[in-house]
């Protein structure tokens, strides 16, 4: 499994690392109980700070799909899979929120919004 | 020939072509024949997207451990010819030790690829038991408790001990320091970052870090053999005659084993590692 973060994305890398492994752990690319790197190592592979990558790994513990075991290392938990659909849910009513807050400070009414959103979600997607 | 001409050629010939000859092999990267050897030792499939990484990692550690080796062989070879030359740096285990530290600082030092734009990671653990296997590890333990072992018998049965308890004693402390300082690397080693992120690349760094692993255990193994040599070979005259035979069996089986850990060393082949990265594609146009 290869992780790719691009410091010039939209996301913050440690977001995009968070992303990437919640992904991974929901189409079972790492199976329970499989250890990941430790920080340090991941930091110098992706030539991150290692406060990044430890973000990174706080959140996905927060989200119940990762676990540190003392010195041992970080691992994929048990049943973290059924864990990573609502934290997805999470990520995405956040994003949700994000996206209104902006929209409101532009100072646009909540049907303009709905309807903006519905138009986004039909468009062609530009990838 | 008369005898000054003969004595500059004995010096000449052994002692500057041949060093030079060898200093100058040294200094030429692996060949196409040499980095196939390579893969095939290592189970790393040799392609177009990692022949020159490979080719570069070992050429630098080539180039290292030769450089700083060479003016200590070349030094055992002058004193050889001129007796009176101090002996401190004129041994061969001095050379064997700067050929070492030269491998060693060729694979913790190097310019760190500084990726540009997206970059690429394996999310797979590394760890120090993924590129050395347990009997290696198991063997040094071994020997290092058989050297312990023997000095201690020694200092127990021969009464007068002061011979050349210094130089027993100094081999087991370098020993010990050889084994921290090896460990500490191999940690280092396994920790470097890790080179491309295509599979090709990442089984070549798995096998270039395995082999680096396995010099770094492989210097371990020859420093306790060394003392297990010295401690054993001290502490089994004070019994009695019968052990001569097995002494002598089991000098020459630690010799054997020494000759066998320099071959895997100076070939830069490694004990065998846990490999998580198989290049699917096929080699490769020459």
């Amino acid at each position: 499994m290869i992780v790719t973060v691009d410091p010039g994305g939209p996301q913050p890398p440690y977001q995009q690392i968070r992303v990437q492994v919640l992904e991974a752990v929901s189409s079972g690319s790492l199976p329970a109980g499989v250890r990941l790197p430790t920080i340090r190592q991941l930091a110098v592979d992706l030539d991150l700070a290692a406060n990044t990558v430890a973000r990174a790994y706080r959140e996905l513990e927060a989200d119940g799909v990762i676990e540190t075991r003392g010195r041992r290392g970080s691992f994929v938990c048990e049943h973290s899979v059924a864990e990573v659909g609502s934290a997805t849910t999470r990520q995405l009513d956040a994003i949700a929120r994000a996206c209104i807050t902006e929209a409101r400070r532009l100072g646009a009414p909540t049907g303009d919004i709905a309807q903006a959103i519905a138009r986004a979600l039909t468009a062609p997607s530009s990838s | 020939m008369d005898t000054d001409a003969a004595s500059l050629f004995w010096f000449v010939v052994p002692g500057v072509i041949i060093p030079g000859v060898l200093l100058v092999l040294s200094f030429w990267s692996p060949n196409r024949r040499q980095i196939e050897r390579w893969g095939v030792a290592c189970d790393v499939v040799i392609t177009v997207e990692n022949e020159a990484m490979v080719r570069s990692r070992l050429g630098r550690v080539r180039r290292f451990r030769s450089a700083a080796s060479f003016p200590f062989w070349w030094l055992a070879f002058v004193r050889t010819v001129d007796p009176g030359f101090p002996p401190v740096l004129a041994t061969p285990v001095i050379g064997l030790g700067a050929y070492l530290i030269g491998a060693l600082v060729a694979e913790l030092t190097g310019a760190r690829g500084v990726p540009e734009g997206v970059r690429r990671a394996s999310l797979a653990a590394r760890l120090v038991g993924d590129y050395r296997p347990r009997w290696v590890q198991r063997l040094i333990v071994g020997l290092g408790t058989i050297a312990a072992v023997a000095t201690a018998v020694r200092f127990r049965l021969v009464e007068d001990p002061s011979g050349s308890t210094r130089a027993l004693l100094t081999s087991i402390a370098l020993a010990g320091v050889v084994v921290v300082i090896s460990e500490v690397a191999a940690r280092r080693i396994v920790r470097r970052q890790q080179r491309g992120a295509d599979v090709d690349r990442l089984a070549a760094d798995e096998g270039l870090r395995a082999t680096a692993v396995s010099m770094t255990s492989g210097a371990s193994l020859l420093a306790t053999i060394g003392a297990a040599a010295a401690a054993t070979g001290s502490a089994v005259p004070a019994a009695t005659g019968a052990w001569a035979l097995p002494l002598v069996a089991w000098m020459v089986a630690l010799q054997g084993m020494a000759v066998g850990v320099l071959v895997l060393i100076v070939r830069q082949e490694t004990w065998g590692y846990r490999r998580r990265f198989r290049p699917v594609r096929e080699v490769v146009a020459a």
